[in-house]
């Protein structure tokens, strides 16, 4: 009797482990299933290839909020690394760069915006909520006055293959999405810099006390997840041809639920890449899916919150 | 702990500085003359009864629904060419960022300004009703530019209609189609004015041709990106599509981009509204099959003008700027 007993919280303690992975193999299953389209070659690129922005955004946010932190400013800063290119690679514009320059440039303004939110954070003492909610704002603003309001059109052929190009057969928003994914798997699990990410999160005095410079490497995370939305946001624009200030509008909430889906603590010092990855991928199914299956709009939003919320409930089930 | 209060005071101080610095700077580096940064917009808002002045200056306020809508940026350039002809005009339009509350906030600041005129392109067709009534109340007249509100209480609408846009659309596309045939359609967001009575329009005509169905339908929130996700979903799903529909044109640009990503787009009939620069140029090239257009210019200067008229005291009417549909015929005529 005592031994069923102990093998039945085994089992269920192996469910609440593994959870989310239970629920993105039924959701799979469901949909193959539901959907004729939905388990195709080319279906399955598509998921992987509209979730790999709000992917490469959630991979750095996934750092910030292992140290307790929170990005809001990820979509804003996808918008505006993507205009900060776009400009430079209008088609018959005055101003055109070589490519690599374009990019360089986006990428570099995202990490600015990525240091200052490290700065505020850190030395500012600002609340991370507080500062990257501000960065958000002041950034849509200036992508805004990049061009008036208006989107950069009509960019240049090898600017647009940089979203709709492929490496290998694969699209290259998935490459990217890839490469993030390597990178932040490696940072996080095999450097000493992702313990001391994990220490900050647990106990940010006893880090500090142990002597790890906790605000140098804070300030690292917040620039890492900029980067990492830079890139996003830049592959973003080429992939539609046009470089919008309203791009990637509410990203930054999609990264976040993506995250805690994942089984990573908004309180801090818990979390992991593959389970982030586990959580967009579970997102992007459920759009998908749901869009498959022509399921009304207003329905679709009760279903993927209901979702989201099952998920997070089951994670907090299997910490305990 | 007085001590952190005053730093953190200072603090932020010097970020305002810097942040309305960086605005001031950025607004006179701005090629057009036109496009003011919004937060130049928002300081003109802080003190426009001092420029108003005692001589016979002419105050019209306004505020349009969202600045970083390319739309409405279009309508505030047609106002600002258009003010030029009125020098005693003190124009001030602000951004409504996308909030009918803010909306709702700005225009009582307008009735206790006592503007002489105000200009609204509302975010909601609701909420916003009860101010407007109270401003015409006030003794106010209130010129709707390019979207009404829900109820007539008493404002002038210059603007088109979105209905009739929506029968536009589907009156191309079942001709095209011969009145048989599988339709995606694109959505703006659920509940957006416009979303609504663009569908009206189209329901309408299709409501009388049985063999017109519309087998995909879904918001992409006016956005290019989720236009093309969506597209390349249906394309997954093996129903046959001969048409896709779009209530703008970034949604129905995002889904071409999709179909010829699949190599299917010379099949499927594609049409989008609004007549963005960038749908004109892929109607030019043959990529985009229609377009809508809506006259921005017309709507704004139209706004203006009545603004104007009515706060000089004349009597003014409802003006109507009809749209057009946009093919490769007579695409040279909207560039």
């Amino acid at each position: 009797m005592e031994r069923e007993g102990l093998n039945a919280s085994k089992t269920f303690k192996f469910l609440s482990k593994y959870a989310i992975y239970i629920v993105l193999l039924i959701l799979f299953l469901a949909m193959s299933i539901m959907s004729s389209g939905f388990l195709t070659a080319g279906n399955i690129i598509n998921i992987l290839r509209q979730n790999s922005f709000v992917g490469m955004a959630a991979i750095g946010m996934t750092f910030v909020v292992i140290t307790g932190g929170i990005d809001l400013s990820v979509g804003a800063v996808m918008a505006f690394a993507g205009m900060a290119a776009a400009k430079y690679c209008v088609a018959d514009g005055s101003l055109q760069l070589p490519l690599a320059l374009a990019v360089l440039l986006g990428l570099a303004v995202a990490a600015l915006a990525g240091l200052a939110n490290g700065l505020l954070v850190t030395k500012g003492k600002v609340a991370p909520f507080i500062a990257t909610l501000g960065m958000q704002t002041i950034l849509r603003g200036a992508a805004l006055l990049l061009n008036s309001g208006r989107p950069f059109i009509g960019l240049s052929s090898q600017f647009a293959n940089l979203g709709q190009g492929y490496i290998l057969g694969i699209p290259i928003p998935v490459v990217a999405f890839i490469v993030v994914i390597a990178a932040g798997v490696l940072l996080l699990h095999f450097l000493r810099f992702g313990r001391r990410v994990y220490a900050i999160g647990g106990n940010e005095a006893a880090a500090r006390a142990s002597g790890i410079m906790t605000d140098w490497i804070k300030i690292w995370v917040y620039v890492l997840a900029s980067f990492f939305s830079g890139i996003s946001g830049i592959i973003l624009s080429a992939r539609v041809q046009s470089a919008s200030p309203i791009s990637a509008n509410g990203y930054e909430l999609d990264a976040v639920a993506a995250v805690v889906i994942g089984g990573t603590s908004l309180a801090g010092g818990i979390g992991n890449v593959a389970g982030t990855i586990v959580g967009v991928l579970i997102l992007g199914i459920i759009t998908n899916g749901l869009d498959l299956l022509n399921v009304s709009a207003y329905l679709q939003q009760i279903i993927k919150g209901a979702i989201i919320l099952i998920a997070a409930l089951l994670d907090r089930k299997a910490a305990k | 702990m007085k001590k952190k209060t005053v730093k953190k005071l200072l603090a932020l101080t010097l970020t305002m500085a810097m942040v309305f610095g960086i605005a001031a700077c950025g607004s006179k580096e701005t090629e057009a003359p036109a496009a003011e940064a919004p937060a130049a917009g928002e300081e003109e808002t802080e003190a426009p009864a001092e420029t108003g002045g005692a001589e016979e200056k002419i105050v019209i306020a306004g505020t349009l629904q969202d600045m970083s809508n390319e739309f409405m940026v279009m309508l505030k350039d047609a106002m600002d060419e258009k003010v030029k002809d009125y020098p005693n005009v003190d124009l001030q339009i602000l951004d409504g960022e996308g909030s009918p509350e803010k909306q709702v906030s700005q225009i009582e600041n307008f009735i206790t300004q006592k503007v002489d005129a105000i200009i609204l392109c509302p975010q909601d067709g609701t909420q916003l009703i009860p101010v407007v009534k109270e401003a015409v109340e006030a003794g106010i007249p209130v010129i709707m530019c390019s979207a009404d509100i829900d109820e007539q209480v008493g404002q002038v609408l210059v603007g088109s209609n979105h209905k009739d846009a929506g029968i536009m659309q589907a009156e191309y596309v079942v001709d095209q189609l011969g009145g048989k045939g599988n339709i995606a359609y694109l959505r703006g967001p659920i509940g957006h004015f416009a979303e609504v009575q663009r569908f009206e329009g189209t329901e309408e005509i299709f409501a009388q041709n049985p063999d017109i169905k519309i087998v995909f339908d879904q918001t992409g929130e006016w956005d290019r990106d989720q236009g093309m996700s969506l597209m390349e979903t249906w394309l997954q799903a093996g129903t046959q599509i001969d048409c896709v529909m779009s209530q703008n044109d970034e949604m129905v640009l995002g889904a071409l981009t999709a179909l010829e990503g699949a190599n299917v787009s010379a099949d499927i009939l594609t049409c989008g509204m609004d007549a963005i620069p960038d749908a004109l140029q892929a109607i030019e090239d043959g990529r985009l099959d229609a377009t809508i257009f809506q006259d921005a210019k017309g709507q704004g200067s139209g706004a203006l003008e009545t603004a104007y008229k009515a706060a000089s005291g004349e009597d003014v009417e409802p003006l109507v700027i009809p749209w057009a549909l946009v093919t490769a015929e007579n695409v040279a005529e909207y560039k």
